[in-house]
């Protein structure tokens, strides 16, 4: 269990790194100075001395260490268009926005999956199971941002219920939150489904009826358990999933999310920032997923560590 | 004497062709069109599809307006008999612009679905095909890229390239071989022991010939299946991109950027918004059918 945690540790370490690295040489691809961008008649002596503020005339290795080094004392960068913004307070101030919401979509996507899943599995073939698994095949198929406008026109737009932008009170976050679990909720009702299914048939679900085990909990205790674990390793695709989707939902609902400030500075070709949130982005996920297999390894015995 | 055994009877001369084959063999591709042909949401996005390209190719040249053609005497327009769809603000006809966005969404979902299938085929087959030290390096970096989402890499590479169709087409191309090359290597990993494959290498054949005209033949249909989804990916990427206002460029449009343009006038002229989205829904579920619908076609084991 050890050596397996630290190999992924490992992993999970050389793929920042790795990224930082094509983060960095990428945006130093982009032709010209940070500065002369936007900035027309600029004199060149404060050209000069903003170059030499920033390092930006040090040689293409250094400025590499320099960053590299930065990046390892927690500082991300400053904006080079505002330069009194910092990425820090930047992902500070709206990393909690975000995160709040993407954990409130997990858990509804989660409670709400699992359940349908369940529910359909067990009355297969009912109307039940017929329209869920529908839906679900209309979320899966759906991008975002159609559900995303097709919701909002409907509860914002024409029966007025829902306030349509901001996050001030518990009202503000119903839709954000609908619209990002719910492709999620599609794709874990029906890994739910056919997992619960075939677990269903398992020996040790016939040994538990026989043995007069109520029904409740042959299904919650025996079959969900078993049934459950697909839907564990879908846990950091869904993380993933959900921080694209905070892009659209956040733009569209107006949230000063961390999504949000990303794309407005890839709209503002922001570089320092693009950079700086994709790399904060990256740790982030990366840590999701080594937490996520982990976890994997400790409920599911049958998982080999050392592969 | 009679024989009264009737163990000894004539045998009736139809029982003799019993053991004779009497249908045609059916090779693994025809079995699979059998099995595609039963599957009639399938067919249904097939037939969609085929009727989204034919507009997109033919639809624009029996068309009045061009797609930056722009009337500021009818803007905002509802749809009418003279624009199908309506006008956006600029008075241009929407018929014509959704139908430009399928050109560019179908194209880029073939190019990127065949530029991936052809990289990630060659990266797969070759690490699964060598194996050892090749293979745990090659798969180490199929790792380090699947660890992150692919979109941020398209974003990444896009800022790099500039905004404009090819670059969105390399950033994807780019990006998201990775699910072809694993399917690849695991199927090359499991067939390179057959006895074809060491009947070709005693036959004098390179290790090239034998992954190309040998392996990867035979690991065709998992491959298909992986390539068939990723056309709807790549359009959702675009989409994605174009929706969010860094892909495809104005007066060009796509259908998420039309999209995108249609957001401020949700209330007021939600038509702009149904058009292009009805347009990507319906195309991508019809291509998530034909995905679906090839999957149980050539990878009967799937099946659940």
């Amino acid at each position: 269990m050890g050596k397996y945690i630290f190999k992924r540790v490992i992993s999970g370490l050389v793929t920042i790194v790795i990224l930082i690295t094509c983060c960095f040489f990428l945006m130093h691809a982009v032709p010209g100075s940070p500065f002369s961008k936007g900035e027309q008649g600029v004199p060149p002596e404060v050209m000069q001395r903003l170059n030499e503020k920033y390092g930006l005339d040090l040689p293409l290795h250094e400025q590499y260490i320099r960053y590299m080094s930065n990046i390892l004392h927690g500082d991300l960068g400053i904006s080079y268009k505002n330069t009194t913004v910092q990425v820090n307070d930047l992902v500070g101030r709206g990393f909690p926005v975000s995160a709040r919401i993407g954990a409130l979509a997990v858990v509804v996507s989660l409670l709400i999956g699992v359940a349908l899943g369940i529910v359909s599995a067990v009355k297969r073939g009912s109307l039940f199971d017929g329209i869920a698994m529908v839906t679900a095949t209309i979320g899966v198929c759906v991008p975002l941002f159609v559900i995303s406008v097709l919701l909002l026109y409907l509860f914002a737009g024409v029966l007025k219920w829902l306030p349509t932008y901001g996050l001030s009170t518990w009202r503000h976050y119903i839709l954000p939150v609908t619209c990002l679990s719910f492709s999620p909720i599609a794709y874990i009702a029906r890994m739910t489904r056919s997992s619960m299914l075939e677990v269903m048939q398992q020996d040790y679900i016939r040994t538990a009826r026989a043995k007069g085990v109520s029904e409740f909990f042959v299904i919650c205790k025996h079959g969900l358990r078993n049934a459950i674990l697909p839907v564990v390793t879908y846990l950091g695709t869904l993380i993933a999933n959900l921080l694209t989707g905070s892009f659209i939902v956040e733009r569209l609902f107006a949230i000063p999310g961390l999504g949000k400030y990303f794309v407005d500075s890839i709209t503002a070709r922001d570089y320092n920032i693009i950079m700086g949130v994709t790399i904060f982005l990256g740790i982030f996920v990366v840590t999701c997923n080594l937490i996520v297999d982990v976890a994997y390894g400790i409920i599911d015995p049958r998982v080999k560590m050392d592969e | 004497m009679q024989n009264t055994d009737n163990r000894y009877a004539r045998l009736d001369p139809s029982a003799l062709s019993a053991d004779e084959i009497s249908r045609p063999s059916v090779s693994y591709w025809q079995d699979a069109w059998r099995r595609f042909k039963r599957d009639k949401l399938a067919i249904f996005g097939l037939i969609v599809i085929a009727i989204v390209a034919l507009f997109a190719i033919f639809g624009p040249m029996l068309c009045p307006y061009g797609y930056e053609d722009a009337d500021f005497f009818h803007v905002n327009e509802a749809p009418s008999a003279a624009h199908w769809f309506g006008t956006d603000a600029l008075g241009r006809d929407l018929y014509v612009r959704v139908l430009y966005g399928a050109r560019i969404s179908l194209s880029i979902g073939i190019v990127a679905a065949a530029v991936n299938m052809v990289i990630g085929v060659l990266y797969g087959g070759i690490a699964g095909y060598f194996g050892g030290i090749v293979d745990n390096v090659m798969m180490r970096i199929v790792d380090i890229l699947i660890a992150l989402p692919s979109l941020l890499y398209t974003i990444l590479l896009m800022m790099v390239l500039g905004r404009n169709i090819q670059s969105i087409l390399i950033a994807l191309c780019l990006s998201s071989w990775v699910g072809t090359a694993r399917i690849t290597r695991s199927q090359v990993v499991t067939l390179k022991h057959q006895e074809y494959a060491l009947a070709g290498k005693l036959a004098g054949a390179s290790d090239f010939e034998i992954l190309v005209r040998h392996l990867l033949p035979n690991a065709m249909g998992p491959i298909i299946v992986s390539v068939m989804f990723l056309i709807p990916s790549a359009i959702f990427s675009e989409a994605f991109l174009s929706f969010l206002g860094i892909g495809i460029q104005k007066p060009m449009a796509s259908w998420g950027s039309l999209a995108n343009d249609a957001i401020p006038k949700l209330t007021s002229a939600p038509h702009q918004m149904f058009f292009p989205i009805a347009a990507i829904s319906l195309t991508m579920f019809s291509l998530n059918f034909i995905g679906d619908g090839l999957r149980d076609a050539l990878d009967p084991k799937l099946k659940k």
